[in-house]
C-alpha cells in the first residue's frame, strides 16, 4: 500500500517514541523522523518550515499564527511540566518565598518561550508578583531565538535585558548577577545551538548558594493542580499548511497515531521504571494519586481550561494583540476530540 | 551487553535470557563462558564441586520479603502471623526464598520449620534438579501441582501467601507457570504483606546495612584457568558499565513521574548513595549473612568462606 512520506521533527518523548520508532504507525503515513532539541526544532520550523510535521512551542505558535504563519496544530500535548518549580535562586538574593521575587532579576532562556509564559502567569496570578515588577533577562541572542523569527520586541512597560554573549543563565546566577533563573529544566544537559548554559557553566561560582525556589516541588505541584485542574503544557505538534490543504486527512490520522503511541507507552509505564529507583511503582502511584492516571490529556475538549489560560496569559503579557479562538488553532477534524 | 562499554581483550557475545532459564541452563549444561548466576544455587553447586568462579558483581538487589502477597482470608495481618501458614515460592532453593526465610526468622521470629512451604517449579525444570535438591530435614515441603501456579493457588486460597509480586511475574519463561496459568485473575483478595514497602525498606536497611542481593556473575572454570586475566578485566568492565548507568539514571526515569529527581533523592536518602555496591569489602556483611542463612537453612553442609567463592584477582576489591 502506498503511503504518504512525511518528514517529522521532535525531541525524544516517551509518549511519542512508539510513533517515531515505528512501533505504532499512522494510517497511510510513513514518518521520516528527525530527533532534535526543541529550541532548534522551533527555530527551524518558525523560520524555514523545513518539516511537514513538527513539534512546536505553544507560545511561539500563538504569536506566529497572529502574524500569518501557515501551520495548523494538533491537540497533542506530549510534555507537561511545573515550570515555576524549575526556578532556582541565589541564596544571597534574600528570596525566601515566591512573593520575594518582586524587584529581582530573573533570567530565562527566551522571553516568549512557553516555560517563561507560565512562570510569569503563575507568579502573577498565584503569588502576586507583577510581571512589571521583575527585571527580565534573556539568554538567547536575537539571531538565534524564536523571537528573532517572530519579530519579538519587549512588551511595553517590561524591564527587559539581554545576557551578554560571553555569559549564560548558569554563569550569571552563580555569580549572583541574576537573583533567579530557570536553569533546572530536563534539557539542561542537552546542548543546543541556542542555549549557552551548557557551554558557559560559570567558572568559579559557588553552586551551594543556588537553591530551588520551591524546596518541596511535590507540594507545590499538588497545590497548583488542585487549584487549576491541569498541568502546564509547552509543546504541541503542527502540520505545515501546504500539506494540510493537500491532504486534510493527515490531521486526524496523525492524531489517532499520537493517541495510540501514548497508550502504548502508558501500558508499559509501570514496568519501565529503572530498578535503581527501587520503589518506582510506589512513586508512580503517588504521582497518579495527585494528577490522575493520565495527566497527559490529548484533544481540545479535555484541554479547554489549559488552552484558555495559556491564551489569556499570552494576551495579558502582551505577546499577542488579540485572543484567538481555540477553534482557529487546531485542525478542524480534531476539534471534537 | 550492548557494547557501549567494552572489556579489554574480550569480544562479548551477549544472550539475553530470563534468570530462571539462565541458571537452569548454566547449572545443568554449563553452556556459557560467562553468566549471571543465582547466589544461593552457586553456594550449593560449589559445595558439590561445580567448576565455576564468581565475580563480586551484584547487579540486582531487591527487598524480597516485601514482594510477598497474602490472601485476605488467611488471617495474616503482620509477618509474625505467618507461623503455621502455607507459603509459596517459585523454587525452594532460589536466593529470593533464602532471603525470605532468613528475614522472617531473624527479623520477625517466624521459624522456617513452622511454615508449610510450597514450590512451583517441577523437579525437572528447576535449579534444584541440577544440584540434587532434597527438602532439608524437618521442613514441611510440598510441590504445587503441574496444572496450577503460584498465582492460581493463591487466588484460590490454596496458599495463604506467595512470592508473586516480583518484577518477573508477567514475563513468561519455561520454568515458571504464573504468567501462563494466571488463575481467574481476581486479585482483589490479594494484598501485599508489607503495605508500606518504603517503611519496611528503611527498617531493613537500618537494621542490616545492606540490600539483599540475588545474583552475581560467574566465569566457567575451564575459561578462568586458561585466561585468569578475565576476572579482573570483566570486573573492571562491570564497574564502568554501572558507572555509566548511574550517570544516565536521571534521564531513564519516565517524565510521567513528574518528580523523578525528588523520588530518586528519596530512594537514596533511604538506602544510601550507591545501593548497588560491587566488590568484596563493601559486601562483607551481605555475604556473611547469605552464607550464614544458606547453612542454617540446610542448603549447604557448611558455611562457605568468601575467599573460596570469588576469583582471587577480585578479593581485594
Amino acid at each position: 500500500m502506498p503511503k504518504l512520506k512525511l518528514g517529522f521533527i521532535s525531541a525524544v518523548n516517551e509518549r511519542v517514541e512508539p510513533l517515531m520508532k515505528g512501533i505504532v504507525q499512522a494510517e497511510a503515513i510513513e514518518i521520516v523522523p528527525t530527533y532534535s532539541h526543541p529550541s532548534e526544532t522551533f527555530l527551524r520550523q518558525l523560520r524555514d518550515m523545513e518539516f511537514p510535521v513538527g513539534e512546536m512551542s505553544m507560545s511561539s505558535y500563538l504569536i506566529a499564527r497572529e502574524r500569518g504563519l501557515d501551520m495548523i496544530a494538533l491537540p497533542v500535548f506530549p510534555s507537561r511540566r511545573l515550570f515555576h518549580t524549575e526556578l532556582s535562586c541565589h541564596t544571597d538574593s534574600g528570596i525566601k518565598k515566591p512573593a520575594d521575587i518582586a524587584g529581582k532579576r530573573i533570567g530565562v532562556s527566551e522571553y516568549q518561550q512557553t516555560a517563561a509564559l507560565w512562570q510569569r502567569g503563575i507568579l502573577e496570578h498565584d503569588f502576586g508578583v507583577s510581571q512589571y515588577k521583575v527585571h527580565w533577562y534573556m539568554e538567547r541572542t536575537e539571531e538565534l531565538s524564536h523571537g528573532g523569527v517572530t519579530g519579538f520586541t519587549p512588551p511595553p512597560g517590561i524591564s527587559f535585558q539581554r545576557i551578554a554573549p560571553e555569559k549564560s543563565l548558569a554563569s550569571m546566577l552563580v555569580d549572583h548577577e541574576l537573583d533567579v533563573a530557570a536553569i533546572n529544566s530536563p534539557w539542561k544537559n542537552a546542548p543546543s545551538q541556542l542555549g549557552r548554559s551548557q557551554r558557559i557553566p560559570g567558572a568559579g561560582g559557588d553552586w551551594s548558594k543556588i537553591k530551588l525556589l520551591f524546596d518541596d516541588r511535590i507540594a507545590e505541584g499538588k497545590r497548583f493542580f488542585d487549584k487549576w485542574g491541569f498541568l502546564p503544557v509547552n509543546h504541541a505538534y503542527t502540520i505545515r499548511g501546504d500539506i494540510y490543504r493537500k491532504h486534510p486527512w493527515v490531521a486526524f490520522n496523525l492524531y489517532s497515531a499520537f493517541v495510540k503511541a501514548k497508550q502504548h507507552f502508558n501500558a508499559k509505564l509501570a514496568d519501565s521504571m529503572p530498578s535503581a529507583l527501587f520503589f518506582g511503582k510506589e512513586y508512580l502511584t503517588r504521582t497518579q494519586a495527585m494528577f490522575g492516571s493520565d495527566p497527559y490529556t490529548y484533544g481540545v475538549k479535555g484541554n479547554r481550561k489549559m488552552l484558555e489560560t495559556l491564551i489569556d496569559f499570552s494576551h495579558e503579557q502582551g505577546l499577542i494583540s488579540k485572543k484567538p479562538k481555540i477553534e482557529e488553532l487546531f485542525a478542524k477534524s480534531t476539534l471534537e476530540l | 551487553m550492548n557494547g557501549t562499554i567494552t572489556v579489554q581483550g574480550v569480544n562479548l557475545i551477549p544472550t539475553y535470557s530470563h534468570p530462571a532459564e539462565t541458571f537452569w541452563r548454566q547449572l545443568k549444561f554449563g553452556e556459557f563462558e560467562v553468566a549471571e548466576m543465582s547466589i544461593s544455587s552457586y553456594l550449593i553447586a560449589r559445595t558439590q564441586g561445580a567448576d565455576m568462579i564468581a565475580l563480586p558483581v551484584f547487579p540486582s538487589r531487591r527487598l524480597f520479603q516485601t514482594e510477598l502477597s497474602y490472601h485476605v482470608d488467611s488471617a495474616i495481618a503482620k509477618p509474625e502471623d505467618l507461623a503455621g501458614k502455607r507459603l509459596g515460592v517459585a523454587e525452594y532453593q532460589q536466593t529470593a526464598a533464602l532471603w525470605i526465610r532468613g528475614v522472617l526468622e531473624h527479623d520477625f521470629g517466624v521459624s522456617q520449620f513452622k511454615i508449610h512451604w510450597y514450590m512451583e517449579r517441577s523437579e525437572e525444570m528447576s535449579h534444584g534438579s541440577a544440584t540434587g535438591f532434597k527438602p532439608p530435614p524437618g521442613i514441611s515441603f510440598n510441590r504445587i501441582e503441574k496444572h496450577k501456579s503460584l498465582a492460581s493457588t493463591l487466588q484460590q486460597h490454596e496458599l495463604d501467601i506467595a512470592h508473586v509480586s516480583s518484577p518477573w511475574v508477567l514475563q513468561a519463561n519455561t520454568l515458571d507457570r504464573s504468567s501462563r496459568i494466571a488463575g481467574k485473575g481476581d486479585w482483589s483478595n490479594i494484598k501485599p504483606l508489607f503495605p508500606d514497602r518504603l517503611a519496611e525498606a528503611a527498617r531493613f536497611y537500618q537494621h542490616h546495612g545492606f540490600l539483599p542481593v540475588n545474583h552475581a556473575y560467574i566465569i566457567r572454570g575451564d575459561i578462568y584457568r586458561k585466561h585468569p586475566w578475565l576476572a579482573a578485566s570483566l570486573y573492571d568492565g562491570f564497574l564502568r558499565a554501572k558507572q555509566l548507568a548511574r550517570e544516565r539514571l536521571t534521564e531513564q526515569i519516565p517524565a510521567a513521574l513528574m518528580f523523578g529527581q525528588e523520588y530518586l533523592a528519596m530512594t537514596l536518602a533511604l538506602i544510601g548513595d550507591d545501593p548497588f555496591p560491587y566488590g568484596i569489602k563493601a559486601n562483607q556483611a551481605m555475604l556473611d549473612t547469605i552464607t550464614g542463612y544458606s547453612h542454617e537453612q540446610g542448603l549447604t553442609p557448611r558455611k562457605m568462606k568468601v575467599e573460596e567463592l570469588f576469583a582471587k584477582e577480585t578479593l581485594d576489591s
